[in-house]
């Protein structure tokens, strides 16, 4: 992207051709063009680390030796299965992440903001509403890993 | 259609509260929404010099637009449904919601000002003395609105913003997750985001690569993200 960028900035001749999406359009539309898709990469990686903070955190939780691990009782096996799907289930934001309690509460918070952000982006409101609030790849990438270093998920 | 006084014994409004004609050509709707002119007063006093009722949306889905101006003239919107009116709990929370973003909309204003005012000579002594020049920019967010912010444009001498600007430092969003504000640094070099701490009352850069840092914007900083930025 950053060469794209260049190249287009730069205004060689010839240098864009009809095979690039670019081709023909004015410096302003590649301008844009390449904000805009920096704006949703930047977007699509927030949903691809959110993506792996719940599934890692609802690993963990399945894990606990509250929920306990799989017997040779049918029954037992059969509830701790019930269990462990009904867990899948659990709103990560309003429900899962709460249950952390010794994590910060305003990081909790924070980490709250970035699902209803990864949410809005995910449910494709994009282009029609505003995101409920901002947030860019560096930043949700800390708060996501502060969240799981203070909640003993993961070791820092 | 202009509110004089309230249905609850109270003098003048402070804030003039007005309705577009589209309103005021449903006389039903406009007397509901007059009623709760008000609890639109008592919710953004202070907040707001001026409010506008307008009518909006799609036949049979209408959408009312509230638009405020600031008592330094700045303006913000929000929508309400009309049945949003009939629940006066309901309408007098979001109505401190929007009175709460407005306050912060016009702290986050001379939060950019500021920043604008301290790198102004920085950007001016860059390499080749490029001009600086402010221009208006609509944001648009959940909490506020509509609102309009300043951005700042870094030019050539004798050039044109529109046509040849070298870098424009643009206001994001106001609400950010960890921080109280963002300004993004563009150039044809590459972008660059500045964030805004509230609480410590200064600018960060953090930069997209780990370790994490948040770096304080210093002279020095600015000179070498300006560079990169420009380095087209």
């Amino acid at each position: 992207m950053r060469v794209t960028r260049r190249v287009i900035e730069a205004g060689i001749v010839g240098a864009v051709t009809d095979k690039h999406v670019f081709f023909a359009q004015t410096d302003q539309e590649k301008r844009d063009g390449l904000d805009w898709a920096q704006s949703e990469l930047d977007r699509l990686v927030i949903l691809g680390l959110t993506a792996i903070f719940e599934r890692t955190v609802r690993d963990y939780l399945g894990g606990l030796t509250v929920v306990g691990p799989a017997t040779r009782d049918t029954h037992l096996d059969r509830v701790r299965h019930e269990i462990l799907k009904d867990m899948e289930f659990w709103n990560i934001s309003s429900r899962v992440v709460d249950v952390f309690t010794k994590v910060d509460e305003a990081l909790r918070g924070q980490i709250k903001q970035i699902i209803a952000y990864r949410n809005w982006v995910a449910h494709g409101r994009t282009l029609i509403e505003p995101p409920p609030v901002n947030t860019n790849p560096a930043d949700a990438y800390q708060r996501l890993t502060d969240f799981l270093t203070q909640a003993g998920v993961v070791t820092p | 259609m202009q509110a004089g006084c309230s249905p609850h014994g109270r003098g003048v409004l402070a804030v003039q509260i007005t309705q577009d004609s589209t309103l005021q050509a449903d006389p039903v709707l406009a007397a509901t929404v007059a009623e709760k002119n008000w609890l639109l007063e008592t919710a953004i006093d202070g907040s707001a010099a001026e409010a506008t009722w307008e009518l909006n949306g799609e036949p049979g889905r209408p959408n009312l637009i509230l638009r405020v101006r600031d008592p330094e003239g700045y303006r913000s919107s929000a929508t309400f449904a009309p049945v949003e009116l009939k629940n006066e709990t309901g309408l007098t929370s979001r109505l401190g919601d929007l009175n709460e973003a407005l306050l912060r909309v016009a702290e986050w204003r001379k939060a950019v000002d500021t920043l604008f005012a301290r790198i102004r000579p920085w950007c001016e002594a860059l390499s080749g003395s490029p001009a600086v020049c402010k221009n208006i920019n609509l944001v648009r967010e959940e909490r506020s609105g509509e609102y309009l912010v300043r951005e700042l444009f870094v030019i050539p001498i004798g050039g044109d913003r529109l046509i040849d600007p070298l870098m424009v430092f643009t206001p994001v969003a106001a609400w950010v997750v960890g921080w109280d504000g963002r300004v993004d640094m563009t150039g044809p070099g590459d972008r660059y985001i500045l964030n805004y701490s509230r609480a410590a009352g200064a600018w960060y850069h953090v930069p997209n690569y780990l370790p994490y840092r948040q770096l304080p914007l210093t002279e020095t900083l600015f000179r070498e993200l300006a560079e990169a930025c420009l380095d087209g």
